[in-house]
């Protein structure tokens, strides 16, 4: 009754589903198969590779584990703030130093085609299953 | 040739019911001609004997078997209303690490040597070694939970931990249901509570006062035709000898419920 009044009073949704999808978000924590600490450690390396050539909202960055039907997923959104405008030369760079010109160019056009001046809101979703 | 079951009743967080439904899982199945044992692995903690009604009768317990100061049978305790059905008092001055898995793995197979159908297994709360132990010589695991984010977030951790233990497809029992809250959406329902832990559901057992009386007179509820939980127990526990019981509606539709629900508030 309490719970019907106050969401038809605009009092925010039930509990019901608060309690629901707080649940589910702790769970993934809990199911997670790597501790906090790697996670953390990854997700810094992670970042520093992608703020070579991006610019990134860091606080906004979301990285997970994530376990279904017996296999584990790495899933990872990164709010990309501003694209860096020499991240092309960037890129030709690195591939030439990794001696792999023919993947530095694809590298390269991704992101000559992106727009390499205000990105806000834009956001890169990775995933990589290990398993 | 020993063929009896055994299934650990568990939950992680203490205070779901776990004693609670072990008690009256295992009254139901005796009335249904089983012979049954229970088991209370809860050493340190025992209260299975006292939700029962044994209390009184205890002599020897569960550490007593094994460290051989009496034989099996002497320790087992018969219910006074079912004499097909035993209880193996738990020891209440001891702690956990009286006994061993391995020791445990042999009391149980010793009993399924008596004869017994069903050894139920009434686990402590916790992840350590009563856990362990009592899910050592089980084969079958029961999941207890309430619809509440804690329980059920422990309830999921028992799931990983049993797995890891290779007990594998547990089933849940969800306790203590409130009805009127689920459609009040102030408390999560079976189904939220299933689609969360994803594991086959065995039973709802909605949340009663006839619980409470028959704590405090040592009678389980099953024994009691009226009662909504003792049905919804009973129910269970023909679920577990294999037979396919709808689950109970617990919505108090129409006039008379309605009235009665305006009355006597949310519950």
């Amino acid at each position: 009754m309490f719970g019907f009044l106050d969401r038809f009073l605009g009092r925010g949704e039930a509990s019901r589903d608060t309690a629901k999808n707080r649940l589910k978000l702790v769970l993934l924590q809990d199911r997670s198969v790597i501790p906090a600490s790697v996670l953390e450690q990854i997700r810094v390396e992670v970042m520093a590779v992608l703020q070579r050539y991006v610019e990134i909202d860091q606080r906004a960055l979301e990285l997970n584990f994530e376990r279904s039907e017996g296999s584990v997923a790495l899933l990872a959104s990164v709010p990309i703030v501003r694209v860096r405008e020499d991240a092309p030369q960037l890129a030709a760079r690195a591939a030439d130093a990794a001696g792999d010109p023919q993947e530095g160019g694809a590298v390269a056009e991704q992101s000559a085609a992106a727009p390499s001046e205000e990105a806000p809101g834009a956001a890169v979703a990775g995933e990589a299953a290990l398993t | 040739m020993a063929t009896g079951r055994v299934i650990v009743v568990t939950s992680g967080k203490g205070g779901v019911g776990k004693t609670t439904t072990t008690a009256n899982l295992g009254m139901a199945l005796a009335t249904m001609g089983e012979k049954v044992a229970l088991l209370d692995a809860d050493i340190g903690l025992r209260n299975l004997d006292l939700i029962l009604g044994l209390e009184n009768r205890i002599v020897y317990d569960i550490v007593d078997v094994v460290e051989k100061r009496c034989k099996l049978r002497q320790a087992l305790i018969k219910d006074k209303r079912m004499p097909n059905l035993v209880l193996l008092p738990a020891a209440q001055t001891r702690d956990k690490s009286a006994v061993t898995p391995e020791q445990m793995k042999e009391l149980i197979s010793e009993l399924q040597g008596e004869g017994y159908g069903f050894i139920l297994i009434d686990c402590p709360a916790g992840i350590e070694q009563g856990f362990r132990n009592a899910t050592a010589g089980a084969t079958e695991a029961v999941i207890v939970t309430n619809p509440e984010v804690s329980a059920v977030r422990d309830a999921d951790r028992i799931v990983g931990l049993l797995e890891a233990a290779e007990l594998r497809n547990p089933s849940l029992i969800v306790n203590r249901l409130r009805p009127h809250l689920v459609k009040n959406e102030t408390m999560m329902s079976v189904e939220d509570v299933q689609e969360i832990l994803n594991i086959k559901l065995l039973g709802i057992v909605p949340d009663d006062e006839a619980i409470i009386n028959s704590s405090n007179r040592g009678e389980p509820v099953s024994l009691q035709e009226a009662a909504k939980s003792g049905q919804a127990y009973r129910n269970i526990a023909r679920r577990l000898r294999g037979e396919e019981v709808p689950f109970l509606e617990f919505d108090e539709g129409g006039l008379i419920g309605r009235i009665r629900r305006f009355l006597t508030g949310v519950r």
